[in-house]
C-alpha cells in the first residue's frame, strides 16, 4: 500500500504550541526566544529552567541569536516563549533531586553541539 | 520525475503548524510548498523495491561486520560492543530507518546513507505533505502510507513492551521534540501508554534507569544518537540496566558512515550502491569525504577534478569514508535528496513513504527544504 487512508493526529497540532509547558525551552532559540533569558543564558553559559540549571554551549555573542531571531519572525515564523519566571533563579539551587536519583547522564554531548541544533538528523 | 512550481496555499504558515509543524521557517524557509515533485507511479515501484533490496543488504552488512568484528574500522568504541552484540541476538523491537537516496526518474537510486539510528523530518513526511496534498490534489496520490504503518507496527509491538507502556525522550529541541511527541502521538493510537521528556531527565536510581517522575522506564525510545550515549555519564550504565531502548544499539552499525564500505564489498557495482571505501579515493574521479559519525552535512569533503567543497563542523575524530560522488540530476537549479523510509523490518514490506529534501547545491544539510511530492 503507497497511500494513507487516514492521517489523524490528536496530540500532536495541540502539542506543536503548548509544549512549553512540558518540555524545556531554550531562551535563545529562534522559535521559543526570549530576550532577557537569553542575554542571562549567554552571559552565564547556561539558565535555569524550573528551578533547574542547565549548563549550555553558546558560540556566539548575545547579537547573534537576537538576529537569528529577527530573521526567523520576519521570515513568518512562530515564537512560543515561555513567561520569564520559568528562567528565574531559584532562592535555592535544586539541580539533581532529593531521592538519591542521579540526572543529566545522558544529552550533555547533544548540549555541546550548540543551542537548538537537535540531534536527529 | 519533475519538479513543478506551484502556488503555496493562503495561510500555508498556520496549516502546517496546526500539523504541528512549527519549525517550517528558520533563517530560510525549511517547509517550502512553492513546488512540488511529481513522480509516475513505475517510478514510486523502483524506489520501493530499492528500499526494500536496500533493508535485506544493510542488514547482511550488520550481521558480516559481528560476524568478522569490524568494529575497530568503524570506530566504535569497545564497550559498545557488548550492547550491540547482545541486542543483534536478542532482536529487540526496532521502529523506522530511513534511506537517503539520489534518482533522477531514469537510472536506478543510489544510496547515499542510511539514517538508521536518529532520522528525523518524520513528521513532515508522514503527516504534513499528506495535509498538502489533501489541501491541493485531493485526488492524486503519495508514496506515504507512514501513519498507519507506525500505528500497526505499535499494535504488533505491544507484547515486547513491559506493561504496555512505552516512553519517549529526546534533546529538548523543537524539532526533536515534535518528531517524538509524533511518535508519542501514533503510539497512543495504537493502545499503548505513553510520554515523552527531554532524555537529561532520565535519571539513574542505582539500579535502573528511571522517568523525570521516579519510576523504572521499561521501554523507551530515544531520539539521541547511539554514539553519543555510549560516550556519556550513563553510558556505562547500559549494559547492566533492563531498560528496552528503540532504536536498539545495533543501529549503531547501520547509522555509521563505515556500513557503506562494508555494503560495497559485500555487493561490488550493485546497481544501488555507489563505490566506497575505507581507504582513500583510490581511482575515484569524483568523490565524497564523509566522517564515519557526521551529522546533516557537517564535515564533508567533495572532490571534482579541478575543485574541492568543504563544510565546516566539528566531526571526523573516528575517521573518514570516501564515497564516489553521486550525480545528483538538477532540477530548476535545485538538488533534490529523497529520503525513503521503513517501518519495521518485514522482509520485502518495510518501505512506507517518502520526503524529497531540496538543496541549492549538491550537499544536503539541516537547511535544506522538505518539498512535498505527488505521484500519478
Amino acid at each position: 500500500m503507497k497511500k494513507s487512508a487516514k492521517v489523524t493526529i490528536t496530540i500532536v497540532a495541540a502539542m506543536g504550541l503548548t509544549m512549553c509547558g512540558r518540555r524545556r525551552l531554550d531562551p535563545c532559540s529562534p522559535g521559543t526566544f526570549n530576550e532577557m533569558a537569553c542575554q542571562d543564558a549567554v552571559r552565564n553559559g547556561g539558565y535555569y529552567w524550573q528551578g533547574s540549571w542547565f549548563p549550555m554551549t553558546y558560540s556566539y555573542p548575545y547579537p547573534y541569536y537576537f538576529d537569528s531571531y529577527r530573521r526567523y519572525v520576519s521570515n513568518g515564523g512562530t515564537v512560543v516563549s515561555a513567561p520569564g519566571r520559568s528562567y528565574g533563579r531559584p532562592g535555592v539551587s535544586t539541580p539533581g533531586s532529593s531521592s538519591g536519583v542521579e540526572r543529566g547522564g545522558f544529552g550533555s554531548t547533544g548540549s555541546g553541539h550548540g543551542s537548538g541544533s537537535g540531534a536527529g538528523e | 520525475m519533475r519538479r513543478i512550481v506551484a502556488e503555496p496555499r493562503a495561510d500555508w504558515q498556520r496549516k502546517v503548524e496546526e500539523a504541528g509543524l512549527v519549525w517550517h521557517t528558520g533563517a530560510e524557509p525549511y517547509w517550502d510548498e512553492s513546488a512540488f515533485y511529481e513522480f509516475t507511479a513505475k517510478e514510486i515501484d523502483v524506489l520501493e523495491a530499492a528500499t526494500n533490496e536496500l533493508e535485506k543488504m544493510t542488514l547482511a552488512a550488520a550481521q558480516h561486520v559481528i560476524d568478522h568484528r569490524l568494529y575497530s574500522k568503524m570506530g566504535i568504541p569497545d564497550a559498545a560492543i557488548p550492547l550491540i552484540e547482545s541486542s543483534w541476538e536478542a532482536e529487540p523491537p526496532s521502529l523506522y530507518g530511513r534511506f537517503d537516496l539520489s534518482y533522477d526518474g531514469i537510472n536506478p537510486p543510489k544510496l547515499l546513507e542510511y539514517n538508521a539510528d536518529t532520522p528525523t523530518s518524520l513528521l513532515e513526511a508522514a503527516v504534513v505533505q499528506w495535509y498538502w496534498l489533501q489541501d491541493v490534489f485531493p485526488k492524486r496520490d503519495q508514496f506515504n502510507s507512514l501513519h498507519e504503518r507506525l500505528i500497526a507496527l505499535w499494535k504488533e509491538l505491544t507484547p515486547y513492551l513491559p506493561g504496555g507502556r512505552i516512553d519517549f525522550c529526546s534533546m529538548d529541541d523543537l524539532e526533536d521534540g515534535m518528531t517524538v511527541t509524533y511518535l508519542q502521538d501514533t503510539a497512543q493510537q495504537a493502545g499503548l501508554v505513553a510520554s515523552s521528556f527531554p532524555i537529561d531527565e532520565i535519571g539513574w536510581d542505582g539500579r535502573s534507569f528511571v522517568g523525570p517522575d521516579d519510576r523504572p522506564l521499561g521501554a523507551i525510545f530515544k531520539l539521541y544518537p547511539w554514539e553519543w550515549m555510549v560516550r556519556e555519564e550513563f553510558g556505562k550504565h547500559l549494559g547492566t540496566a533492563g531498560t528496552l531502548w528503540m532504536e536498539p544499539p545495533w543501529k549503531m552499525l547501520l547509522s555509521n558512515k563505515g556500513i557503506l564500505p562494508i555494503l560495497w564489498q559485500l555487493y561490488p557495482r550493485h546497481p544501488y550502491l555507489l563505490e566506497a571505501s575505507f581507504d582513500g579515493p583510490g581511482l575515484m574521479m569524483s568523490w565524497v569525504k564523509k566522517p564515519m559519525l557526521g551529522r546533516e552535512g557537517a564535515n564533508i569533503t567533495v572532490h571534482q577534478p579541478g575543485k574541492d567543497l568543504e563544510t565546516g563542523g566539528d566531526y571526523g575524530g573516528e575517521g573518514f569514508v570516501y564515497q564516489q560522488m553521486a550525480h545528483l540530476k538538477s532540477f530548476d537549479g535545485k538538488y533534490p535528496v529523497l529520503g525513503s523510509w521503513l517501518i519495521g523490518h518485514e522482509e520485502g514490506n518495510a518501505a512506507g513513504g517518502m520526503g524529497v529534501r531540496e538543496a541549492d547545491g549538491p550537499i544536503t544539510t539541516n537547511t535544506s527544504r522538505f518539498v512535498p511530492h505527488v505521484f500519478d
